[in-house]
């Protein structure tokens, strides 16, 4: 049995991408305003001794979000990437997605895909916010990546990511998009200057860099994940993008 | 941070520290929130204070005492504590209020429980301002509300210090007690249908800023609403005030009485009363329902909810109302458009045959059937034919709203809807002659004439349920709930929900023309145009 339920989900292909997504049906949705958070993450191989707690981090944004007073208008995507991107759920209504198997949900090894994977969930939340919007309903989004090294194993360059930054960005589609690239256990000085000229290059909105990947400051990462996600919903209906919060 | 009010001294800290908002953080400490502003300036005068105080009724939250700092600066007030409280927003979308089991009543009540708020608020000499999504508080339990933030109301000549943009009347310069009406309608419709009203999507008027400002609400018809939105959950007696709020700029406070949602009212209807809406001075010849307002014409003008707008349609004209009306004459073929100044031109579209519901334009061109529609091209109002469907037009007849195709490959219905056509084998007509159709967004009346007499059919949800009949017309009125299917001197009521079950019916005979509007079937008879509503047991 799948750990996530993905019944309702409906696949789509992204235009000059190998990788495509899966969303709930829009007919199927129960509010008119979503907010929709993408995380890629990190399952390369030099992940797996924090793999656990990037797991943790994730179930507690998730948990954390589920109380919040808009809950019903988040949705909420999956994806790991190493040599490949793999999809673990498409946008589902953060209110069908129990926090439970996000612990043990992520398969580390392998190299790392940075920029497919960036490319897919920031082209991903494009699509399927034109498709919402197209139906009436009014979208906005944010998007973080969470590596702990650079890339080593893409077909898309940092130039292909920022054009899909900038579609989403111009697409109209969208009322507003941020994209955080988050660094964990940055420890080199190197990977810190590639991680940052990336975020330059691609377009990201923020470039968040973590030295450490223990327990502490993955609970602390998921405290901003979802006061991030939730100061994004808030702003939706405002026209523009939320305020960045302070790690 | 230590603190003084009332008399008492007492520390704030991370550990009650609820939130932090534009210009102030909340505390709960001792049973009741304190309000610390980040600029000790903005802290309201005592004099604004005083005033509030006076306000301070059950679902008011008005101020207790003024919060000092140690030193004795004025910092900020005490408020009473409303623990679990949640903010309003919470209760927009229809998946949460299905899980919590909040139906349409409690809904309701809550609206209710909103307007007694702000009239409480206007009654103590008070303009509430900001009434958005977070200043209004709901219980745990979903059935009561209470209003916070009062500190921002204006009052005793001190003005409102903020307004939320998803609420701000863009037709007024300031608070007042009639753009607080615009703004608890805006909450009031999200509340109850689940959708900002100036959300869904409009060609032009891309940004919600822009719709608000041309008043373009989902009831508007170029307007696409999600999927889920369900205009039935408009209480029929606030429909109409809802429609005049939202699209004609009126400011003022709902009906006190909602009414029963009109599927409630169908289930223990007994009759049919009607009304005067208004009287012309010479005979009605046709209505129109559109956003804009009820059109009617006589002989001698056109008119938009009883004012005089244009001359009267040319003889014969068919009318097209997808805004301002436009007349459409045919010429053989061809079309011209009439508008509201009296202006003719060709349209360029050809046509066979065209049939008009009374807004709705259905016509046969060639072998397509087409949608007339009025398009906005530069500055110019122009009549265009949008295809529904390729037809066999040896073997398709027109009707109101839909087309009958009785061809080699069997019956087939096409019923014109928001969303194009939908197209149905209706094999319960295969050995029958369609007499007369009528279609609407969710059902479609056939009456067929079979060797053994009459039959009405009612198509819905890709149902068919017929009965016999002596009446050759097709009545159909699609009202927020319910569904009214007249045969006759009897009047069937279906719920909208269940549009193929055979409902309750009524003695009870709507005119021929008969339209929804404003949430009650409307029509002419002689000079008047009446409105109905549903009679109950109880009533006299």
């Amino acid at each position: 049995m799948p750990r996530f339920d993905t019944t309702d989900l409906t696949t789509h292909t992204l235009v000059g991408s190998t990788y495509g997504y899966s969303g709930t049906r829009i007919d199927r949705l129960g509010a008119t305003e979503m907010t929709l958070v993408a995380i890629a993450a990190d399952t390369s191989g030099s992940v797996h001794p924090f793999k656990r707690e990037i797991e943790a981090c994730i179930q507690e944004a998730v948990r954390a979000c589920r109380q919040a007073p808009r809950a019903d208008n988040l949705m909420l995507r999956l994806v790991q990437f190493a040599d490949t991107v793999k999809e673990l759920h498409g946008f589902k209504p953060l209110v069908d997605c129990p926090p439970d198997p996000y612990a043990g949900c992520l398969r580390t090894g392998g190299c790392t895909a940075l920029h497919d994977a960036a490319h897919n969930a920031i082209g991903a939340v494009t699509a399927y916010g034109r498709d919402l919007v197209a139906r009436g309903l009014t979208a906005n989004a944010i998007v973080f990546v969470i590596t702990d090294g650079e890339d080593n194993a893409s077909r898309m360059t940092p130039g292909a990511v920022r054009l899909a930054v900038e579609e989403a960005v111009t697409g109209e589609h969208l009322e507003s998009v941020v994209t955080v690239l988050v660094g964990v256990n940055v420890k080199e000085a190197r990977v810190a200057t590639a991680l940052m000229a990336l975020s330059t290059q691609a377009g990201f909105d923020h470039y968040l860099e973590l030295d450490k990947a223990d327990a502490s400051t993955l609970a602390r990462l998921a405290d901003f994940l979802s006061r991030s996600i939730q100061v994004q919903s808030q702003a939706l209906g405002s026209g523009g993008p939320s305020r960045m919060l302070t790690f | 941070m230590d603190v003084v009010a009332g008399g008492r001294r007492t520390t704030l800290g991370p550990a009650c520290f609820v939130a932090r908002g534009g210009e102030a953080s909340v505390y709960a400490r001792d049973g009741v929130a304190w309000k610390i502003y980040a600029d000790a300036a903005r802290t309201p005068p005592e004099a604004k204070l005083a005033a509030l105080r006076a306000l301070a009724a059950p679902g008011v939250v008005a101020p207790i005492h003024t919060v000092h700092s140690p030193t004795g600066e004025r910092v900020g007030l005490t408020l009473p504590l409303l623990d679990g409280w949640s903010p309003l927003v919470r209760l927009f979308p229809p998946a949460f209020q299905k899980r919590e089991g909040i139906d349409v009543d409690a809904v309701v009540a809550l609206v209710d429980r909103l307007r007694h708020l702000v009239h409480l608020a206007h009654a103590g000499g008070a303009v509430v301002g900001d009434l958005n999504e977070v200043n209004v508080l709901v219980r745990p339990d979903w059935a009561d509300l209470a209003l916070i933030d009062v500190d921002s109301w204006a009052i005793a000549g001190f003005p409102a210090t903020a307004l939320a943009e998803s609420v701000r009347d863009r037709h007024a310069a300031r608070p007042s007690m009639e753009t607080d009406w615009f703004a608890f309608a805006v909450l009031a419709f999200q509340l109850l249908v689940g959708v900002h009203p100036y959300r869904g999507r409009h060609p032009t008027a891309r940004t919600l800023d822009a719709r608000m400002q041309q008043d373009l609400a989902v009831f508007h018809p170029d307007v696409v609403v999600p999927p889920m939105v369900d205009l039935a959950r408009l209480p029929p007696g606030w429909r109409g005030w809802f429609e005049d709020v939202l699209l004609r700029r009126h400011r003022g406070p709902p009906p006190s009485d909602p009414g029963a949602p009109v599927s409630r009212a169908a289930q223990t209807a007994t009759g049919v009363t009607s009304e005067t809406l208004r009287t012309h001075d010479g005979p009605v010849l046709g209505l129109a329902a559109s956003p804009e307002g009820l059109w009617t014409w006589t002989a001698d003008a056109t008119f938009l909810a009883g004012r005089r707008m244009g001359p009267a349609p040319p003889a014969g004209a068919v009318p097209l109302v997808d805004g301002p009306p436009v007349w459409l004459l045919r010429d053989g073929e061809h079309v011209e458009a009439v508008d509201l100044e009296g202006q003719r031109r060709p349209t360029g579209v050809a046509v066979r045959e065209l049939v008009s519901d009374g807004s709705r334009v259905l016509a046969l061109c060639g072998g397509t059937l087409a949608r007339l529609r009025v398009r906005h091209v530069g500055g110019d109002r122009v009549v265009v034919a949008v295809p529904l469907a390729t037809i066999q037009p040896a073997c398709t007849v027109l009707f109101r709203g839909c087309a009958v195709t009785a061809g080699p490959h069997g019956t087939w219905l096409h019923r014109a809807t928001a969303a194009g056509v939908e197209q149905v084998r209706v094999r319960a007509l295969d050995d029958a002659v369609v007499v007369d159709a009528h279609s609407g967004e969710r059902a479609t009346v056939v009456v067929a004439r079979r060797p053994s007499g009459l039959v009405r059919l009612v198509v819905a949800d890709g149902t068919v349920t017929e009965a016999a009949t002596d009446d050759p017309t097709a009545i159909l009125v699609e009202l927020p709930g319910v569904l009214l299917v007249q045969d006759g001197g009897t009047l069937h009521l279906r719920d909208a929900r269940t549009p193929h079950a055979p409902g309750r019916s009524v003695q009870a005979a709507l005119p021929p023309g008969v339209v929804a509007h404003a949430g009650r079937p409307t029509a002419a008879e002689g000079p008047a145009v009446l409105t109905f509503s549903l009679r109950g047991p109880h009533d006299a």
